[in-house]
């Protein structure tokens, strides 16, 4: 039986100590390979369940466990370096620095985990060329449209490796077509053994994950 | 899975890379580059260019004090007890701070010679007389000799008031002291203020072996060396030798004041530069850092420590800083050029940089601290 890259156990959060949770008892488990979708209506907490797996957030109640290593008390420095080493952040928007490349967008990625500049450009130039958009690394992401911006963004969650990937609507600005490519991308790194919770409100997008939770 | 890229897991962002990033944001943002380099280059302008002349004034004004009256000491044995010694002369003379030292015999009556001329008109109530000395008597800038040779130990030189009273037409001659006897006059020497009254005497040159050195008169090179000089005179005399010792207090004290004042003045200017760079350059830093809220999430979602968030911004703000204190420095070093017609000084133009670069990367903590607390929750959610 494979370890469970994300556990997850009675979870609940309130942004205020007083105020209603957004959700309780919440339970989750991913398992490396997995595609999991998170679904509901606008304000039930998807989001804020994403940020509570990156580990900015601390939960109200209830406990989150990456790769085994039980996350409750750990420090910034901790946290920074699970994110660094294990988890890669998909956004809605490309979110990419536009006064640098594509490509050094893309290392950047791999910076914080320790890696050099050439070795985490090397890897960046591998990702792009994997993900068709080798021959934009140098362009500027103003340059480029918003399917490849996501691409490349794509390219950046994936270069360090991770095995927990967490993507908040990543599809939610993309046509269908490109939309596709963005969820193609996301299984090859499930089929490398990756974990991935993704929040959408695409039916399309669920039905191409392995199972779905509903939120709200 | 194994991570390519992850040579370095066990340690965070490394300092070549963060550097990088720091360089990219200079690079990246370059209105707000320019504006935190005009405003720590003004800064720096403002304390030099202040700075600078008024420093320049004070030089003047201090060089214009360091007369001859400023930088002398007269040490007087008056009670006949001090160890005033032909060989404290040379001690004294041997001192850096020393410009020139003079040992004198006090004064004793010139006795007749019928062979002068005697005294000319208008000068027959004048007294003259004799004095011994020890050391180089015209070596300095207070004494010169204007005619004859360097009289050898015995022989004397006549100072220009005695010449005149004595009538001593081609400013040669003998005396007869009633120490040394027959004297011979073998130069004339002009004596100038604070020790024109030297000019009414025949000094004769003692020998080194001689006693009776009853006063000095020094001369040190600056009026900042007077005061240590007096502190350090009992220890090269012999401690507990009682003496009098006189200087130029009250031209003294108009320097010291002046120094101080000036100072206070600098010290002013300074201050309202630095805390006016200082706010201003907190103020655009902080406000660029609202601006890059969502670059600073997307890092810290990168895995990016608070430390490093925050190292990146002081980072950013140092290149800027060191660019804009150097621009800073060139123009206001120019401009006190140009108004004074000299460059400031270059300890006061480094130690003002160095200054104003501090307080502008102080004002650069608050801002990398905000940066670094904030998290990235409610700047990348899609909700």
């Amino acid at each position: 039986m494979t370890a469970a890259t994300l556990e997850v156990h009675d979870l609940s959060f309130a942004y205020r100590e007083a105020a209603a949770p957004l959700f309780s008892g919440l339970d989750l488990v991913a398992e490396p390979g997995q595609m999991v979708a998170v679904q509901g209506k606008s304000g039930t907490g998807k989001s804020t369940l994403l940020f509570l797996l990156g580990l900015f957030v601390a939960p109200s109640g209830g406990r989150i466990v990456i790769c085994g290593r039980e996350t409750t008390g750990l420090g910034d420095a901790d946290r920074s370096r699970l994110r660094a080493h294990t988890i890669g952040f998909v956004f809605q928007d490309a979110t990419l620095h536009p006064t640098v490349t594509i490509e050094d967008n893309v290392a950047e990625g791999a910076l914080y985990a320790g890696a050099s500049y050439t070795a985490a450009v090397e890897r960046a130039r591998d990702l792009l060329n994997r993900y068709g958009i080798g021959d934009l690394a140098h362009r500027r992401p103003t340059q480029v449209s918003g399917g490849q911006a996501q691409r490349a963004a794509l390219c950046r969650a994936l270069i360090r490796q991770p095995t927990l990937v967490l993507a908040d609507e990543p599809t939610g600005n993309l046509d269908p077509d490109n939309a596709m490519e963005v969820i193609r991308g996301l299984r090859g790194a499930a089929d490398e053994g990756a974990a991935v919770v993704l929040v959408t409100h695409s039916p399309a997008v669920a039905a191409a994950c392995d199972r779905a939770v509903q939120l709200g | 899975m194994t991570d390519r890229t992850d040579r370095g897991a066990s340690r965070g962002i490394r300092p070549s890379v963060l550097l990088l990033l720091a360089r990219r944001g200079v690079g990246g943002h370059r209105v707000r580059s320019v504006v935190t380099i005009l405003v720590v280059a003004l800064a720096t302008i403002a304390v030099i260019g202040t700075t600078g002349r008024t420093e320049a004034a004070r030089r003047s004004l201090l060089a214009q004090l360091e007369v001859p009256a400023a930088r002398l000491v007269r040490v007087v044995d008056r009670d006949g007890q001090a160890n005033l010694t032909p060989d404290a002369v040379r001690r004294i003379a041997s001192l850096r701070s020393v410009a020139w030292v003079v040992g004198l015999s006090p004064a004793g009556p010139l006795g007749r010679n019928p062979a002068l001329g005697g005294p000319r008109q208008g000068y027959a109530s004048e007294a003259v007389g004799t004095r011994r000395y020890w050391g180089d008597l015209a070596g300095g800038p207070l004494i010169r000799a204007v005619s004859g040779r360097d009289p050898a130990p015995g022989e004397a030189v006549v100072g220009n008031r005695a010449a005149d009273v004595l009538g001593l037409a081609d400013r040669a001659g003998t005396i007869d002291d009633e120490i040394s006897g027959s004297v011979a006059i073998v130069a004339e020497v002009i004596a100038v203020a604070p020790v024109e009254n030297l000019g009414a005497y025949v000094l004769i040159r003692a020998d080194a072996a001689d006693a009776g050195v009853a006063e000095l008169l020094v001369l040190l090179r600056t009026s900042a060396q007077v005061e240590p000089f007096v502190e350090r005179l009992p220890g090269l005399l012999g401690a507990g030798t009682p003496l009098g010792i006189e200087r130029a207090t009250e031209l003294l004290a108009i320097r010291s004041g002046l120094a101080t004042e000036v100072g206070e003045l600098d010290a002013a200017v300074l201050a309202a530069s630095l805390i006016s760079g200082t706010l201003l350059v907190g103020a655009i830093l902080y406000g660029a850092i609202e601006e890059r809220r969502r670059e600073f999430g997307l890092r810290r979602s990168q895995g990016a420590t608070r430390s490093t968030i925050a190292a990146l911004v002081v980072i950013e703000s140092m290149l800027l800083v060191i660019a804009g204190t150097i621009v800073g420095a060139i123009s206001g070093t120019l401009l006190v050029l140009a108004q004074t017609g000299a460059p400031p000084d270059p300890g006061l133009t480094i130690a003002v940089g160095a200054i104003v670069s501090l307080a502008a990367i102080a004002g650069s903590l608050l801002p990398a601290a905000a940066a670094a607390l904030r998290e990235p929750l409610y700047v990348l959610r899609s909700e």
